[in-house]
């Protein structure tokens, strides 16, 4: 045991001789297993279930529109859209086509969002001028990401074998039976700007 | 020995469960989630956007 009266004990001498951490170290002479197992269990939970309230106010659209950018930008824009109103009443909000739902890839867009803080505190779209010149470019990474997954936030909700061709116009049976039926497009390789305003397409990345 | 090893007050053991159960723990447990998402994000930088689900 280090010696108490020694007066230059380097910092992990201090830290192994600190009384709390050799505490934690050792058996609990006081506390019975059951106990510390019944601690841990309740911590566990409410820890788990804390989490997973963080986890879902951060899917919300309030939290999304926590910041002006996409308040101003990018909201405004998907109202009067059908993912807005529509006759049943069925409403998408930013996080149901935005985020994964998969838990992994859900959690590796929240983790990417540390992107969007650094855009958030430097300003980095802060302004309408800003945001219409990098739009291209955002756009861009949400349709390669779309595109890459086959639209899978789409088709959370669209499926193509619950779509009635009857109601639908002949160019879109046409279009879908061609070409979604047959597995050669999805979604978003069609249906670009539908939430939110296209950028000029003479500004787009892939625009020879 | 048995003198040496001097004995952990109630007191202190009690903090000490307090301190890992609400606080070490729990931000391990983030940080461990935080590690994952961010292995996953590089990855998909690296590797292009993932395909369907």
């Amino acid at each position: 045991m280090a010696n108490p009266s020694s007066e230059r004990r380097g910092l992990w001498a201090r830290i192994a001789g600190n009384s709390i951490i050799r505490t934690m170290a050792r058996p609990s002479v006081h506390f019975s297993l059951a106990f510390l197992t019944l601690g841990g269990f309740v911590a566990g939970v409410a820890f788990w279930g804390a989490f997973n309230t963080a986890l879902e106010f951060a899917n919300t659209e309030k939290f999304c529109i926590g910041c002006h950018e996409m308040r101003d930008n990018v909201y405004q824009e998907l109202q009067g859209t059908i993912h807005w109103t529509n006759r049943s009443g069925v409403r998408a909000t930013c996080p149901d086509c935005h985020v994964p739902h998969a838990w992994t890839l859900k959690i590796a867009r929240k983790m990417a969002a540390s992107r969007e803080i650094y855009g958030m505190l430097f300003g980095v779209i802060d302004t309408r001028e800003k945001f219409l010149a990098v739009r291209p470019e955002l756009a861009q990474h949400e349709w390669d990401r779309m595109s890459a997954n086959r639209s899978t936030e789409c088709r959370n909700c669209h499926k193509p074998e619950s779509m009635n061709f009857d109601k639908q116009k002949a160019q879109a049976v046409a279009a879908h039976k061609n070409q979604l039926l047959t597995g050669e497009k999805t979604c978003i390789d069609c249906h670009k700007g539908i939430a939110h305003k296209l950028p000029n397409v003479e500004e787009l990345p892939t625009f020879e | 020995m048995q003198t040496a090893v001097a004995q952990s007050s109630k007191a202190r053991e009690a903090m000490s469960f307090l301190i890992l159960s609400v606080f070490i723990w729990p931000v391990i447990a983030v940080g461990f989630v935080a590690v994952y998402g961010f292995a996953f994000w590089i990855f998909f930088i690296l590797s292009g956007p993932p395909g369907p689900a």
